[in-house]
């Protein structure tokens, strides 16, 4: 264990790399996430953003570099240690990846029941009710996911993710697929959460009106490495074309 | 090169050229079958260390008494609820089937009356266990390897993992544990219906009452019939929970998998079912004959 980062980083990473066989998809990227704070990473499609959240929680293992959450090196922790940490970090899949034979109040309980190990019924039931409300979908509690649109699925994704109450939350490209109106809607639910929940978030995307509404700080990834960093209005005057190209 | 009757141009075999050319074309061949047999081979040992990782690591949350018990409670309804018509019906015809068949031979030699007793054994021992085990393989295994397969690719998995919910002891050791205490169970329903299928075969060319009929079906079926037969259930069940969350838990990304990981999980099963029947065969022969 390691306690090296700043305090008010959250997640630090240092030279991190991740290929697939042949394929280099991330090449020494180093970044901080500080507390409270929505980075939001952008770049093209296939240029390692997915790969980079997901090295984060150790869905993937990276090939080298080091991964600091919390101050703890995540690739050298034991599968208990790694369940703990993982408890803190709340992670909303681009697919809303609801479990699909469980209703919706199902799927919200079952963090609850499994990981959490709560046994009262009705703190239960007050938990799945309040983080409905506060995604606005009180009324979606007992549908099943397949009777849902797909930015109700991302409501009640990120519903399941608020109900472990994280500090951490990574959000995987969350208004793919959506019309502008829902888009938006879910980016100031972002920022909603964000203040409600005080909790520290990176957001993949490649959306124009999420980088605009949520960003605190920017991360541009091209072919593997950071090609910018800094804050939107920053960014937005840069001459770099590259950049330029992805913001205006 | 010559000019063969299909006009194509093509190396003479005799030419010194020609010759060159096939020995080289030959070596191409030979060592292109040789680098995909060595990858077939290594790709083999693969997912011969994988599986057996994936069964050590069940094991080891068994004995540990990490088990889910309500999903393990739930899974053993789902699995035997769902064969138990199946299993229920194909045991009836089995049994009726087989005495139906055997009866006019044994009338031949005079040897009516044991019938019951040869269907008894071949029921208890062999039939009962092996079709009950490969139908149980077809209809739980498939949709076991289906659903862990669509929960890989819609990435359902990797959300139970991402939050501390530990899916594989949820997910893969309650399936293998209901696999593993149904198949036995579904077995003995197997076999009691069968004796049923067999006493109406009996009774459509003779009569017979249903008491002597069992008394006579179960009078030769010793323990040294009974033990191995219901043992060997117990291993088909752990075979076909293990084998099928293998194929799903690790099914590869695309729709396409999903098909292949129910389909592989039939497979698959299917031949560890012939393998453990073949070692049980021999492991008893040898512990009660000798």
């Amino acid at each position: 264990m390691t306690t090296t980062s700043s305090t008010s980083d959250v997640i630090k990473t240092t030279g991190l790399r991740k290929s697939f066989g042949e394929q280099v998809v991330l090449k020494d990227i180093s970044f901080s996430l500080r507390e409270k704070e929505n980075l939001v990473v952008l770049g093209k499609s296939g240029s390692g953003k997915s790969v980079l959240i997901k090295c984060i929680v150790r869905l993937l293992v990276p090939d080298s570099g080091q991964i600091e959450v919390f101050g703890n090196d995540i690739t050298s922790l034991d599968s208990e240690a790694l369940n703990a940490m993982r408890k803190r970090i709340g992670f909303l899949f681009q697919s809303a990846a609801l479990y699909d034979s469980m209703s919706v109040r199902q799927n919200l309980e079952f963090p609850l029941r499994r990981v959490k190990k709560m046994k009262d019924r009705k703190l239960i039931t007050q938990k799945v009710e309040e983080v409905l409300l506060n995604v606005n979908l009180e009324d979606a509690i007992d549908k099943m996911p397949s009777q849902l649109s797909g930015g109700m699925k991302k409501r009640i994704g990120l519903a399941r993710t608020l109900i472990m109450d994280p500090e951490i939350i990574l959000y995987d490209e969350p208004t793919t697929g959506l019309d502008p109106i829902s888009s938006i809607e879910i980016c100031e639910l972002i920022n909603e959460i964000q203040k409600k929940y005080k909790s520290a978030s990176i957001i993949i995307t490649h959306d124009h009106n999420v980088v605009k509404i949520t960003s605190t700080r920017l991360l541009m990834l091209r072919e593997g490495v950071i090609h910018a960093e800094g804050k939107y209005e920053e960014l937005k005057n840069s001459d770099d074309k590259w950049v330029q190209s992805f913001l205006n | 090169m010559v000019l063969t009757t299909t006009g194509r141009m093509e190396v003479h075999p005799k030419s010194p050229h020609g010759a060159t050319a096939l020995i080289r074309k030959s070596t191409v061949r030979v060592s292109k079958k040789i680098t995909a047999g060595k990858e077939k081979s290594s790709s083999f040992l693969l997912a011969l260390g994988d599986g057996t990782y994936f069964t050590w690591k069940i094991l080891k949350e068994i004995f540990k008494l990490r088990i889910p018990w309500g999903e393990f409670i739930r899974q053993c309804y789902l699995v035997g609820n769902k064969s138990l018509s199946l299993v229920m019906a194909t045991g009836f015809i089995m049994g009726l089937v087989l005495t139906i068949q055997s009866r006019p031979i044994l009338v031949e030699f005079g040897a009516e009356s044991w019938l019951p007793g040869m269907v008894g054994i071949s029921l208890l021992r062999e039939m009962g266990p092996v079709i009950t085990a490969l139908i149980f393989a077809g209809k739980v295994g498939s949709g076991i390897g289906a659903e862990l397969g669509s929960m890989k690719v819609t990435e359902q998995i990797d959300a139970m993992e991402v939050s501390g919910a530990r899916p594989f002891n949820y997910l893969v050791v309650s399936r293998v544990l209901a696999c593993t205490l149904m198949v036995p169970v579904l077995v003995i329903f197997a076999d009691v219906i069968g004796l049923l299928g067999s006493y109406l075969g009996v009774n459509i060319k003779g009569d017979s009452n249903l008491i002597l009929f069992f008394s006579r079906a179960l009078d030769p079926i010793a323990f040294s019939d009974l033990f191995p037969a219901l043992f060997k259930c117990f291993l088909f069940g752990a075979a076909i929970g293990a084998v099928s969350c293998y194929k799903g838990y690790y099914a590869s990304s695309g729709t396409e998998s999903v098909g292949r990981a129910a389909n592989s999980a039939v497979v698959a099963s299917s031949l560890m079912i012939f393998i453990i029947d073949a070692l049980a065969v021999q492991f008893t022969d040898i512990l009660f004959n000798g």
